[in-house]
Parts: C-alpha cells; sequence; structure tokens
C-alpha cells in the first residue's frame, strides 16, 4: 500500500485526539515508518503541551476577591430555576381522563383496531379489506421486535417507522408506542402489544397531513395520553430494560 | 445555602480570568469582563444546558462580552502588552532554568499570535475544549477552527524554534512579518 499523505490538520487532529478511527489506525501504521511524519505530528503534540504549560501559572494568580463575593451576591439574588420537566415521560399526562372528553383536533381520526396493512399503505388499498388488528407487515414487525426507542427504520414502501417508547401494559404484556410517517405524508401514532405470538394493535390515530416536519401534531397526543390513562400503561422502560425485554421476546 | 451553579462558576473564575487576560491583555479590563461574564451568566441560567460544559459556555458569554466591550469603546486601543506584565511568583525550586526559558518563550510566542489564532489556542491546547466546543464558542465552523489552530501552532514552533517544520502538506504557513 502507498503511504498514505496527511495533512497538517490531520496531524494536528491525531495529536488533540479528534482524527477519526478509521484516519488515526491508518496513521499509526504510517508513523511506523515514516521517520519525517513522525516529528511532523512531534510538532503538534510539543506545541499543545507547551501552551498549556507556559499559561498555566495564570491559574494560580489570586482571583480578585470582588468578583468572588459577585458571583455569591448573584446567587442569592437569582436562585437556580424549577428543574423542568421531562419532555416525553408518560407518568407526567394526564391519565382517567374519559376519551370522549378530549378536544380533538377536527384532522385526526381515531382508528383502534386498524391493521398494520392500513397504517402502511393508507385507507383504500388493502385488498383484504379491514384487516384487524395483527401486524402481518415482516418489516414493520421486524421494526417493532428490535428497534429501540427514539430510533427510526425506513419500511420498502417509503414509510418510516419511529419507535418512541417501550412499557408494559396493565397486563404485564410489552407494548411499543411508535409512530409510521406514510410516504403519502399521513403521520399515525400508534401501539402496538405483544400477545406472545404477534404484536396487536391496540389504538392508531391519524395525524393527516400535519405539518412539514412529519410528526404528530401534539393534539394528537391527549387521545394517546387517554389511551395510557384508561389502560393504567407502566411507564416507559429504561434503554436497558426495553433491549432485554425485546430480546426476550425473539 | 449552597448553589452549585455559583461554586462551579467561582471554580471556573481563574480560567475565566486567563481567557479574559489573553483577550484584553489587561488585568483590568480582564476583571471586567469576568464580571461581566458572571452577571450575563446568572442572568441566562435557565438556558444553561448542564449537559454542556460549563466553562464553554461561560467562555462563549466572555468573548461576546469582550467583542461588546470592543464595538463600544475600542479598548484594545489601550492594550498593554500582557508579556510585560507581572504573573504569580511561581516557587518551584525543581523547575530548571531550561524549561522556564522555554515556556516563557513559548508564552511571548503565544502573545505575538493574531488574535483569531490565540483564541484557539486558548480554547484547545490550554483549556481543553474540543473542536467542536471552540467552535461554538468562537461561532465559526469547525474547519476555521482547525486552519487556525494549526497556523497558530506551526507559527509557534517556528518563533521558539522546536523541531523546524517541513513543506509537505498542503497547510499554508503565512509567513510573519
Amino acid at each position: 500500500m502507498n503511504a498514505a499523505r496527511f495533512t497538517d490538520e490531520e496531524l494536528m487532529a491525531y495529536a488533540d485526539g479528534e482524527l477519526s478511527e478509521e484516519r488515526a489506525t491508518e496513521l499509526d501504521l504510517a508513523l511506523a515508518d515514516d521517520e519525517a511524519l513522525a516529528d511532523r505530528l512531534s510538532l503538534f503534540i510539543e506545541t499543545r503541551a507547551l501552551a498549556s504549560d507556559a499559561l498555566r501559572p495564570m491559574l494560580d494568580e489570586a482571583v480578585p476577591e470582588h468578583l468572588v463575593k459577585h458571583v455569591r451576591d448573584l446567587a442569592a439574588a437569582n436562585p437556580a430555576p424549577e428543574p423542568a420537566s421531562p419532555v416525553i415521560a408518560f407518568p407526567q399526562r394526564h391519565s382517567g381522563v374519559p376519551i370522549w372528553q378530549l378536544s380533538l383536533a377536527a384532522s385526526i381520526a381515531l382508528a383502534i383496531g386498524l391493521g398494520a396493512g392500513e397504517l402502511l399503505r393508507g385507507p383504500g388499498t388493502t385488498g383484504a379489506g379491514m384487516e384487524i388488528a395483527a401486524v402481518s407487515d415482516p418489516a414493520l414487525t421486524a421494526a417493532l421486535a428490535s428497534l429501540p426507542a427514539g430510533e427510526s427504520s425506513t419500511l420498502a414502501d417509503g414509510a418510516r417507522v419511529e419507535a418512541i417508547a417501550t412499557f408494559r401494559a396493565a397486563d404485564g404484556s410489552i407494548c411499543r408506542e411508535f409512530e409510521v410517517d406514510q410516504s403519502s405524508g399521513t403521520t399515525f401514532v400508534s401501539i402496538a402489544c405483544h400477545d406472545g405470538r404477534d404484536w396487536q394493535i391496540r389504538i392508531a390515530i391519524a395525524a393527516s397531513g400535519s405539518d412539514d416536519t412529519g410528526y404528530a401534531p401534539a393534539s394528537s397526543l391527549e387521545a394517546l395520553d387517554a389511551y395510557l390513562g384508561a389502560t393504567e400503561a407502566g411507564p416507559p422502560l429504561s434503554v436497558e430494560d426495553e433491549a432485554a425485554v425485546l430480546a426476550d421476546l425473539r | 445555602m449552597q448553589d452549585p451553579f455559583a461554586d462551579d462558576i467561582i471554580a471556573l473564575l481563574p480560567n475565566l480570568r486567563r481567557f479574559a487576560i489573553s483577550l484584553a491583555r489587561s488585568r483590568d479590563t480582564a476583571d471586567d469582563l469576568v464580571q461581566i461574564t458572571v452577571e450575563r451568566a446568572f442572568a441566562a441560567r435557565a438556558s444553561f444546558d448542564p449537559a454542556t460544559r460549563l466553562d464553554a459556555w461561560l467562555f462563549r458569554i466572555l468573548r461576546n462580552a469582550w467583542i461588546d466591550m470592543v464595538r463600544r469603546s475600542k479598548t484594545r486601543g489601550t492594550e498593554i502588552d500582557v508579556a510585560d506584565a507581572p504573573d504569580a511568583p511561581v516557587v518551584d525550586g525543581e523547575k530548571t532554568v531550561e524549561t522556564s526559558l522555554m515556556l516563557q518563550s513559548a508564552k511571548a510566542a503565544i502573545n505575538r499570535l493574531p488574535p483569531d489564532q490565540r483564541d484557539v489556542i486558548l480554547l484547545i491546547c490550554v483549556e481543553e475544549l474540543t473542536y467542536k466546543e471552540a467552535a461554538t464558542v468562537l461561532e465559526v465552523p469547525i474547519g476555521t477552527v482547525m486552519s487556525r489552530l494549526a497556523r497558530a501552532r506551526i507559527a509557534i514552533a517556528k518563533d521558539i524554534g522546536i523541531n523546524p517544520p517541513m513543506a509537505r502538506s498542503p497547510t499554508t504557513e503565512g509567513d510573519k512579518t
């Protein structure tokens, strides 16, 4: 293999621990038999150490007392703000609100029991009429079985699936909240639970033509909150717990 | 009552002063800058993201305060050469004369750098920010940070005569006059 060429900026990034792993490995190999390259690299290592050492004594200078006092006074006058509440956590959602009391936005259609085919292809295009609730699409099944919360994957037909959270239903079964963005622009917010054999869709809310972000508008989450509250869903599992329960299902 | 935010800022005051001195080249102006910085930090404390580095956040506030100050009063016109200002006495009998001479000349070389290059040396080599963090503080792209930093280090090496650089790479070395 020809000796790879390295720019000064790459050598510097290596000295600073910021070179990509792949490039750093190449550089390691090149350094072994290129003394000039090693000398050039040492320039960047030495200058960093020198700059750091040369200016270190400045840290030993006494900080004027009035600055320290000023910070204390400011702290007394500006107490810490209340910690912000987490945005996504289920337990923060109001529970027990009857679903008929919700002010559902006109654009939201509630579609309990809609099949996965509907989710992925949109209504009116399924050959078998209304599919009832079992997830039969292998790509969606695979996504539900393995996609960690917060991550998304694209299905063959261009739809995007994003896993939102994983939790236990009141009966102990594992459920997943997820969103499907159809290529048509419609977003479904949905919950599917695993019955021991298959994923069953428990609720799907169409937030049609939401906005250009492709995410479901907040109003569609009210219906979801009502569902989660009414069914006494458990809190979202941690990343580790989620990975463990999903592995158990496979 | 203890306020960790205040404690953390107090612990960083020496670093803030060091950065301020490097910008303003005057200890009096630097102390004014640090004071403005901590005031702005408390006014904006709700916007600090604890997942990020407090020092980088403070450096950014400090640098913006410095830019404001320069715009308002052309303070740079009254700067003094920080190399002439007294350091805190370093009491370290073990230090060899050679090392301290080397460090003195490194410090002088840093002080001779153009301000843009001195900033990246301070933030990255001295304060150990990442390239990305420094880019955020300085509000420039990472590529700009890297080219300034490489030029600055080559200039320092040349200035103090270590490891004469070879013309081997595309980095332009912009000879100083």
